[in-house]
């Protein structure tokens, strides 16, 4: 009986422990959501009323639609880009055993385990050099260089998962190499891919520090922001920062059910 | 039974496979006649897979040549060889369903929609398992899937289909009802089938010739009883069925009889006159376990000359069937497989001396090869 009351003691103050790092971690956000929708031009409490008026000021503004536009342009390009070579480096450790292979691996998975700014210094310097910064495909090069090892990551994972003698099964039936990728690995991967396309569009979308190095004066949204920040304070970050978190959120979560529902399906 | 082999269906001519420093098939020949049920079997890693998938192009020989109609078959790739083959994991493709699936083969070779529509269905119904078309292969059960497998392969309508323990994951009242549909099918469509296993009631019940291998190499070529019954090496006794194995020197020899001397004590085994053993020379021979007879008390009749008095150390009951496990002199081990309703009439608690004996015919010489 004791034991019951000490279980329970233990269930709910891990469940209240649980609830305090939601907290810790969403209020920020919802604070930023809660004040784009405020009327008044100060952060602060008491709340003013609701208002639509910041959401009106970043919609009238062309360099925010830009802004908008260029960024759904760069993460869609860098998603494509990225999600392609990440399958074909993870398809290539799936299939192949050779020298130096951890090498490889090592190297396919290095990008984001470099501080940001060094990349995006790095990335500046090489660019520019070779005449290519400052350009919208500026920032899909170093996106898609930052992002494609969460593709391979993602790929590799639902590639591990696969009978081996899948492919060789289509083989057998009379596939050769491209129809068995095309007919068997691709269907396969597929949910995998979707997963990786969403991930990488999402991390595009939102990065900062290589898109304003890169960027020139092709601003992305989030370096929209950060100018509006350098400024002033003005709520209008809070009705963009609104629309950038919905946006990612929506794309990474997409990505999460694309790989639940098939992994459930493939197990039961 | 020797099938016609002058015009063979497979070829294998001197087949050797390395993996590394790892011989996985080494210089194999043998040849299978068109219609013919043929069993691989052996112990894992015995090379049975290796050449399977050597006849089904998944793997290439380092030396030797396999054929297939006369043809040589080294070079050509695995999607233009039309063997179809039945996976141990089945190899299902889990994205497609049942109908999907079945039509695969028929797709990659280029066969236009309602025929192949019409052929996959057709193979659905001759496995009975048309009901299932539309159905995702998750959704099917263990047998069902089996049969999705089969109709996969045979829907191309092969001269061999190739089965690598296809049966391995399955119940065993499923196995024996599996096996039937195999059997029946393997008659009704007069198909080759090339089926490796590891297990022999597997082989026996199903396969006209058994070729068992070890390490790599061709142990025995035979029908499910010669190679149960007359065992050609020590190898083959061993993996095969219950056999006591005895190995000693020729002693002494006559037209009918060569007295083997062994560390149990010295047998007499029918001279078949077929090898000339000398004197002395070393020699084994094997005794199936239910060719021996347990006593509980010294016999009296003088007729049997092999025996030998052992001590019970323990007992395996399986059914109808109970072995026994014994040891005889200087450690030997030896097995005795009885009926069980004989067991009851036997007193094994009381009893404190155990004899067994065979008659002379049922010792079986085996070749020192392997």
């Amino acid at each position: 009986m004791k034991s019951n009351i000490r279980d329970r003691a233990l269930k709910w103050s891990l469940w209240f422990y649980l609830a305090l790092i939601f907290i810790f971690v969403f209020s920020p956000i919802l604070a930023s959501v809660v004040f784009s929708f405020n009327s008044q031009r100060f952060p602060t409490i008491p709340l003013g009323e609701f208002s639509l008026e910041w959401y009106a000021a970043i919609f009238a503004d062309p360099e925010v639609w830009e802004a908008a536009g260029r960024s759904l342009m760069v993460s869609l390009c860098t998603a494509v880009l990225a999600t392609f070579i990440g399958f074909c480096t993870a398809y290539t450790d799936y299939r192949y055993n050779f020298r130096f292979k951890g090498v490889f691996l090592a190297l396919a998975l290095l990008p984001p385990t470099i501080p940001l700014i060094i990349m995006a210094l790095a990335m500046l310097a090489w660019l520019s050099r070779i005449g290519a910064s400052g350009q919208v495909w500026s920032i899909i090069i170093a996106h898609t260089v930052l992002t494609a090892p969460f593709a391979m990551a993602i790929i590799r994972l639902r590639l591990s998962q696969m009978d081996e003698s899948l492919e060789s099964a289509a083989w057998n039936l009379g596939a050769n190499q491209w129809a068995a990728m095309r007919y068997v690995i691709f269907p396969f991967s597929k949910p995998a891919i979707i997963s990786a396309l969403c991930l990488t569009a999402a991390v595009s979308f939102d990065e900062f520090a290589v898109a304003w190095f890169v960027s020139g004066l092709n601003k992305t949204i989030p370096v929209v922001i950060l100018e509006i920040v350098q400024g002033n304070i003005d709520p209008r970050v809070n009705a963009i920062g609104s629309f950038v978190f919905l946006t990612s959120m929506t794309l990474v979560i997409t990505a999460q059910l694309f790989y639940m529902s098939k992994q459930n399906k493939d197990d039961s | 039974m020797i099938p016609d082999m002058s015009e063979p269906l497979i070829e294998f001519e001197n087949v050797t496979k390395r993996f590394g420093n790892f011989t996985a098939v080494d210089d194999v020949s043998f040849a299978i006649a068109p219609g013919e049920f043929i069993s691989l079997m052996g112990p894992s890693g015995c090379g049975k897979t290796t050449s399977l998938r050597m006849l089904a192009g998944l793997e290439v020989p380092d030396s030797g040549e396999i054929r297939i109609n006369g043809k040589r078959m080294n070079e050509i790739k695995a999607n233009e060889r039309d063997t179809p083959l039945v996976w141990q994991s089945l190899a299902l493709f889990p994205f497609l369903n049942v109908q999907d699936n079945v039509e695969f083969g028929l797709k990659m070779r280029g066969i236009d929609g309602p025929t192949r529509k019409k052929k996959a269905s057709e193979w659905l119904r001759k496995l009975e398992i048309e009901e299932f078309a539309g159905r995702e292969i998750s959704q099917l059960s263990g047998g069902q899937r089996q049969r999705v497998a089969l109709a996969r392969a045979l829907v191309l309508e092969p001269e061999v289909l190739l089965l690598d323990e296809p049966l391995s994951a399955l119940d065993a009242h499923l196995v024996i009802r599996m096996q039937q549909v195999l059997t029946r099918l393997q008659k009704e469509l007069g198909i080759t089938f090339v089926y490796v296993t590891h297990s022999q009631s597997e082989a026996f019940a199903m396969a006209d010739r058994v070729i068992i291998m070890g390490n790599g190499q061709i142990a025995q070529i035979g029908s499910g009883k010669d190679v149960y019954r007359s065992p050609s090496n020590r190898f083959v006794a061993e993996f095969v069925g219950r056999n006591n194995i005895f190995s000693g020197k020729v002693l002494k020899k006559n037209s009918k009889k060569i007295r083997i001397k062994t560390a149990a004590g010295s047998f007499d085994v029918p001279n078949d006159g077929q090898t000339i053993f000398e004197l002395g020379a070393p020699l084994s021979f094997s005794v199936s376990a239910d060719f021996m007879t347990l006593h509980t008390k010294l016999p009296s009749e003088k007729a049997l000359e092999n025996l030998i008095p052992v001590t019970l150390i323990s007992e395996e009951f399986i059914g109808s069937v109970v072995t026994l496990f014994f040891e005889g002199p200087n450690g030997t081990e030896l097995k005795c497989q009885i009926q069980e309703r004989e067991l009851g009439d036997v007193d094994m608690k009381s009893a404190c001396e155990f004899y067994l004996s065979w008659p002379v015919s049922r010792g079986h010489i085996l070749e020192e090869t392997l």
